[in-house]
């Protein structure tokens, strides 16, 4: 298809009644029936650095600062009178709500659910204030975090002056997903929609479970297996994450999307450097926005839980190199991962859909009573395009298993959105041992008040969050979603 | 040589692992300067695979590189998991090899710290040790079935199967009568991989009836195909016929690559000629690390030179190094 030239667009967006249309959607409730879509960002970088910690990984030393900044970007849609918005952010993930005891030690550290927010909790709290901000059904916000282990604020210490920066970082947060939302509902305009998908041809995301000759498996997430005496490396364990699905948005008739979702499934983390930064999910972004001038980009961490970006480790020992060599491994595996995902970007095969339907589960009704563990699967629907907010850490190999089951053309995993899980990798992760699976599977009843950071996922659970992830699909491909 | 020698300066990890390992199996002299190059530069944990061949090749002009190891190992501190506290335990037990103590304070001090590193990954290595020097003994001393059987805070000692597999392991090297109760215990393990090994360590030393009969169960009832080859060669190992036989019949029916190579295995270390044909056939399969299980076997087996060599220019270059590693073999001898 030859792509419009803008004089024409410009006439084109007037006969779609965009600007009365705009303002409408703005009100919110009486939105046009055609495809609009708008895009906003919002900085989340904390205030205070120096008195938190970024979590995912225990830090040795007090933080430095901020190395680069952290964003949350935020989709609008609208179509045949339906609100949605698709929400992708630098932290590590979405919390869920205040109150939950946490479990200490470096690896597991959630998010400060005991500060996060201060008013209210985690994610529900973000979708009611976007609802009530911006005239949009709760459930139909989707939230995502890429699990980027250097953000996600806690505090350093127990200080009163580290408690006050930790409120004022995570207010700060949640104000940025309203904001980010907002400004998306604002520049709602007439939109057109593809997808494509495309395989890295440079390693960026590699498996981290290395499978010995003994059939167990050890860590590999950083520079490289420990072998241990009388055995031998067989190789990793599962898939090395190579997918990555992309959905270009432009306005009608233009030729350049003004925004660009891409989702992939990897840890993005290099190290537990002292500093707050976007890492190579803020790097791929940053070029991508250089390649579009204009562009939002945005970007999701779909099941990512066995990969990880050790292809650049080693890395130095002391922190100035550290820090050089952090910043290049950045850039380094956004540029591998751009340079395949470019050419990839659709120029053709833009749709209208004239309806958003959406899809909605949570297993809170039928946890235990007092615990903590909690699966939410949201989902929307576009024409033949699925955006699916799930749990993070399933393993690569669950999600390409879901992506090849899903009845959509084109499905969009976005992890990491305040459920809560632990690790679900398949059933034979847990007879092979390592990191994921070192505590055991998760008890079938867990005992009340566990620690956040204790919830395991059980050998069925990853099968089960792909089911159920099938089933709310299908009633959208059906036509059955509200 | 040439080609395992050059290898070790591999980008990829594995092949340079695969390389030392290798290098050490054929035992030369001249491995020794470039894996102590190879150890003391390269950055990657997998380099223990070079600190184990170092100790295999004997050679103590290998010390001072190894008492430097100890100190500084120079990989990157993953302070709160294991490999970098690997690396120094793995130079420190090869030290030991060697009859070198330089390296036993620190592989006291994990002990002392109740370290997985102390009394998994390492335990069946510095439980093989020889009883020189007198450190070795005493370390060896350290790792009971009741110490094997504690761990530190928050451990994941059992949880974990990589480390239970590795402490039941150990547990076969023990005094018999002391590890069988835990033994037995882990023979009852959820994963296949740890039951395995408890089907191995049962029967690593002289075993009562009872437990040759306990393996027996295992090899003819397990659920999974591992358990039941590991089973079949524990009972092979311990001089029960028919049980090596029942391994080459399930070789073509078995589905799950890894399993396959297992069993390869198993006939390579059982070092029948006659089961020459079924190893042979697998050098063409399409999972590269059953080919490498297959060239190793047919080493062991007694070889057809002709045959492994077509796999010489194989499309994976861990496999070629496995050709290069039976070639050097044959061309030069085993040390």
């Amino acid at each position: 298809m030859k792509p419009k030239t803008p004089a024409k667009l410009g006439q084109r967006r007037g006969s779609v009644g965009s600007a009365a249309d705009r303002s409408s959607v703005a009100r919110a409730g009486s939105a046009p029936r055609t495809l609009l879509i708008g895009v906003g960002t919002a900085d989340i970088s904390p205030p205070h650095p120096e008195l938190l910690t970024p979590t995912g990984m225990g830090r040795r030393v007090r933080t430095r600062g901020v190395l680069d900044p952290l964003r949350v970007e935020a989709m609008a849609i609208s179509a045949g009178g339906e609100l949605a918005f698709v929400t992708t952010s630098d932290l590590r993930t979405i919390p869920m709500e205040k109150g939950a005891p946490e479990e200490s030690g470096p690896s597991c550290r959630s998010v400060s659910p005991r500060t996060f927010p201060a008013d209210g909790g985690g994610a529900k709290e973000i979708q009611r204030k976007i609802a009530r901000r911006c005239g949009c059904p709760e459930h139909r916000i989707l939230l995502s975090a890429v699990h980027n282990h250097c953000s996600s604020p806690d505090v350093y210490d127990s200080s009163p002056q580290a408690k006050a920066a930790l409120r004022k970082a995570n207010r700060k947060i949640l104000d940025g997903f309203v904001e980010a939302c907002a400004k998306a509902q604002a520049s709602l305009r007439p939109a057109e929609i593809a997808a494509s998908m495309v395989h890295l041809a440079e390693p960026v995301g590699l498996n981290r479970r290395m499978l010995l000759s003994n059939g167990t498996c050890v860590n590999c997430w950083g520079a490289g297996p420990m072998i241990p005496f009388g055995h031998k490396a067989v190789g990793p364990a599962g898939p090395n994450s190579v997918r990555v699905d992309i959905l270009a948005v432009r306005e009608v008739g233009q030729e350049a999307p003004f925004a660009i979702l891409t989702s992939y499934a990897t840890h993005p983390h290099l190290y537990e450097l002292p500093y707050f930064s976007g890492e190579f999910p803020g790097a791929l972004k940053r070029r991508m926005e250089a390649a579009y001038p204009g562009a939002v980009a945005l970007h999701a961490n779909s099941t990512g839980g066995d990969n990880d970006l050790h292809d650049i480790h080693p890395m130095p020992d002391y922190e100035p190199q550290q820090v050089r060599w952090f910043r290049e491994s950045a850039e380094l595996l956004g540029d591998r991962f751009i340079r395949s995902v470019l050419p990839a970007i659709p120029k053709a095969g833009f749709q209208r859909p004239a309806e958003l339907r959406g899809e909605y589960y949570s297993s809170e009704a039928q946890e235990t009573s007092g615990s903590y563990r909690l699966t939410i699967l949201s989902a929307i629907a576009l024409g033949d395009i699925a955006f699916l907010s799930m749990p993070g850490e399933l393993f690569v190999s669950l999600g390409l298993d879901l992506l090849a089951r899903s009845p959509f053309a084109h499905t969009f995993l976005m992890g990491y959105n305040g459920s809560r899980e632990g690790y679900a990798p398949p059933p034979l992760a847990f007879e092979q041992g390592s990191y994921e699976v070192m505590r055991g599977p998760g008890p079938e009843i867990d005992p009340p008040g566990a620690p956040l950071g204790s919830i395991r996922a059980r050998p069925w659970t990853g099968q089960r969050i792909i089911a159920r992830s099938l089933e709310i699909l299908g009633r959208l491909k059906e036509g059955r979603g509200r | 040589m040439d080609t395992l020698i050059a290898a070790l300066l591999s980008e990829d990890c594995l092949e340079q692992a695969d390389a030392a390992r290798f290098l050490g199996e054929i035992g030369r002299r001249e491995a020794v300067a470039p894996l102590v190059k190879y150890v003391v530069e390269c950055r990657n944990y997998a380099k223990v695979a070079g600190i184990e061949a170092l100790a295999r090749l004997r050679d103590a002009s290998a010390c001072p590189a190894l008492r430097r190891l100890v100190e500084w190992p120079n990989v990157p501190d993953d302070w709160y998991w294991y490999c970098h506290r690997s690396v120094r335990a793995a130079a420190a037990v090869a030290l030991l090899t060697l009859g070198d103590e330089t390296g036993a304070a620190y592989l006291a001090e994990l002990a002392d710290k109740q370290d997985d590193v102390f009394f998994a990954w390492f335990a069946p290595a510095i439980l093989r040790l020889p009883d020189r020097p007198r450190a070795a003994k005493e370390l060896k001393g350290r790792i009971t079935v009741q110490t094997l059987s504690q761990g530190g805070p928050g451990t994941t000692r059992f949880t974990n199967p990589c480390t239970a597999a590795m402490v039941t392991e150990a547990l076969g090297l023990l005094p018999p009568a002391e590890a069988r109760p835990r033994l037995r215990d882990m023979a009852k393990s959820a994963s296949r991989y740890v039951r395995g090994q408890a089907a191995l360590s049962l029967l690593a030393q002289a075993a009562p009836d009872e437990d040759v009969l306990f393996v027996k169960e295992m090899a003819k009832k397990d659920l999974t195909d591992f358990v039941k080859v590991k089973a079949s060669l524990a009972l092979a190992r311990a001089g029960k016929s028919g049980w090596i036989q029942s391994i080459a019949a399930a070789c073509g029916k078995l589905r799950n690559p890894f399993d396959l190579a297992v069993a390869l295995e198993s006939l390579g270390a059982a070092g029948r000629r006659e089961h020459t044909p079924v190893v042979r056939k697998r050098l063409g399969h399409s999972d590269p690390y059953v080919r490498q299980a297959a060239i190793e076997a047919m080493d062991r087996l007694g070889g057809d030179t002709k045959a492994v060599a077509k796999c010489v220019k194989d499309r994976n270059p861990r496999v070629r190094l496995s050709v290069a590693r039976y070639l050097a073999v044959r061309e030069g001898g085993r040390a």
